[in-house]
């Protein structure tokens, strides 16, 4: 089926909340996702992110609007097919793992699938291969660090193609070794695979990496562009309880120290750059 | 920390070992009702020649199955008595009250203890040789034909082996929650009964309530994977029916034949 303008995932006048219960988790939200993208979706908790994110997979029913996702509809008929689509990652490496092991735990999604064996021991294998687990095959999740059992998680996800990967603040409960080694490993499967992520994050840094950052607030896109143009506006993100990226933070510092420094975005390497001039410079 | 539950297992490449779990199990229920046609000297010997066997194959220390036998063992004593002392017949050596001790009642006491002995052995065997997860998969299998009575036997076998898997992570998580309460002054293991008893509870609530977090947690991430019952799924995990697993079934086969001939 041809998307739409390219769009992978469309929400249109998106609204949820819980039974009982009347304050409005996300209120008409509509927003269009590029196929082949990176999203950042940042906020403070209580955002309204992971319910958008749950939404999109069909765990949740939207009280009202609609999402389509790669040209289907969201409804009881097409939910099945559509979680085919979409591969999430949760936040707790350890509750979802299901398998007694990491090959069964990667093969868990597969054998809902119904996918023949001789496929599934294939599919699995390639999978472990790609996050680098091979040697970890029969090991239970007990011998497992948190960021290898992410990285499992994430194995299980490929290994079902899809073409939608959702981390629902995977990496929140890492290290900073564990988090960077896993990021990295997402871009560069993004990067050969093709598919879409959407990253639910409250880490800055991790959401300067994306090609569009949408931030949510009380249930309403507050702001949606590159990474440059939103982190330039940081008191509004600080506004919201968000950080700004370290880079950011440093030009900051710097130009209330009076270095002249220019009033625009810097990636974290534009920024060791630009320190290494200035400081042969002075 | 996650040696506790059937985690009595213990990682070999015997031929025992390597034997499918579904013979495996079903033997060892069929060793069980086998063990009643002994009666006589002759047959307990073959049984214990037969089972002494299956522990030299398995290539485990014999320290392991003495150590399945001790928590038993005021059992096995309380039940020998019972049989020592109110069975009648042949040769009386003494005589009070209701008890009698006669040769009938020893020999019975003896065969009594050794029934009990090899039963605790053999399950023992089992359990050493055989990961809980594939003695979960032996169950599930052994139990298919429930399903036409539409017992839910693949839900049971994921939810053994789902529990199963969770044994570490809350023993680790239990473990937690005493050291927090610990440092808020709870001594465990201290007092009278009853105090030990309410030492408990600020263990057990924070451990529920993780529990049934983890617990939604889990089912939203087995739906997001698919997971809709255990309809249509296919299985990852094969055990291969082998030719040791006919050749152990043959030499159970002639064990019961032997049993029969020798048996009074």
């Amino acid at each position: 089926m041809s998307l739409t303008d390219g769009n992978i995932i469309e929400i249109d006048n998106l609204s949820f909340k819980y039974a009982r219960q009347n304050k409005y988790i996300l209120k008409n939200l509509t927003l269009n996702i590029k196929d082949g993208q990176w999203i950042a979706l940042i906020g403070h908790n209580g955002s309204g992110k992971s319910t958008l994110a749950r939404l999109i997979d069909g765990l949740l029913k939207a009280e009202s609007g609609s999402i389509k996702v790669d040209g289907y509809e969201m409804n009881e008929k097409n939910i099945w097919d559509i979680r085919k689509k979409i591969g999430m990652v949760f936040q707790n490496p350890d509750n979802q793992f299901v398998g007694a092991d990491v090959e069964s735990d990667i093969a868990f999604g597969l054998e809902n699938q119904g996918v023949p064996r001789e496929e599934m021991v294939s599919r699995v294998a390639d999978a472990l291969k790609v996050v680098g687990m091979e040697k970890f095959a029969t090991h239970e999740p007990a011998r497992l660090s948190g960021g290898q059992k992410q990285r499992v998680a994430i194995a299980g996800v490929l290994a079902l193609r899809p073409k939608i990967i959702i981390l629902d603040e995977a990496t929140s409960m890492l290290d900073p070794e564990g988090r960077k080694g896993l990021i990295t490993l997402i871009k560069d499967l993004k990067d050969e695979y093709k598919f879409t992520v959407i990253s639910i994050t409250h880490d800055i840094d991790e959401a300067t990496l994306a090609d569009r950052v949408i931030v949510l607030d009380d249930g309403k896109i507050i702001d949606d562009g590159k990474p440059e143009s939103i982190f330039i506006k940081n008191d509004e993100l600080l506004n919201i309880g968000l950080d700004i990226p370290f880079a950011e933070k440093i030009r900051r510092e710097l130009t209330k120290k009076g270095v002249d420094i220019p009033n625009k975005y810097f990636t974290e390497e534009e920024m060791v750059d630009w320190l290494c001039q200035f400081k042969q410079k002075n | 920390m996650n040696k506790l539950l059937l985690g009595r297992y213990i990682n070999g490449n015997s031929l025992i070992h390597r034997m499918d779990p579904r013979s495996k199990l079903a033997l060892s229920f069929y060793f069980i009702g086998i063990i009643f046609l002994a009666n006589n000297w002759q047959t307990y010997l073959l049984l214990i020649a037969f089972t002494f066997l299956g522990v030299l194959l398995s290539k485990i220390k014999l320290s392991f199955f003495i150590r399945g036998i001790i928590p038993l063992v005021w059992l096995i004593l309380f039940t020998v008595l019972l049989q020592v002392f109110f069975t009648n017949g042949g040769h009386v050596f003494w005589h009070w009250g209701p008890f009698t001790l006669s040769k009938y009642g020893l020999v019975n006491g003896v065969y009594v203890f050794f029934r009990f002995v090899l039963i605790i052995v053999m399950s023992t065997l089992l359990t050493l040789t055989t990961s809980p997860l594939e003695i979960s998969d032996a169950m599930e299998s052994l139990l298919k034909p429930l399903k036409y009575l539409k017992v839910p036997v693949y839900e049971i076998s994921l939810m053994l082996s789902i529990a199963l898997r969770f044994v570490p992570t809350l023993m680790d998580e239990t473990a937690k929650i005493m050291n927090a309460q610990r440092s808020r002054g709870v001594n465990f293991g201290e007092g009278s009964l009853v105090e030990q008893v309410k030492a408990v509870i600020p263990i057990l609530i924070p451990l529920f309530v993780s529990s049934f977090n983890r617990a939604e947690d889990l089912a939203t991430a087995m739906e997001a994977r698919g997971y809709k019952g255990g309809e249509g799924r296919t299985k990852f995990r094969v055990h291969v029916w082998k030719l040791r697993d006919t050749m152990t079934i043959i030499a159970f086969a002639v064990l019961t034949i032997a049993l029969i001939i020798l048996k009074n």
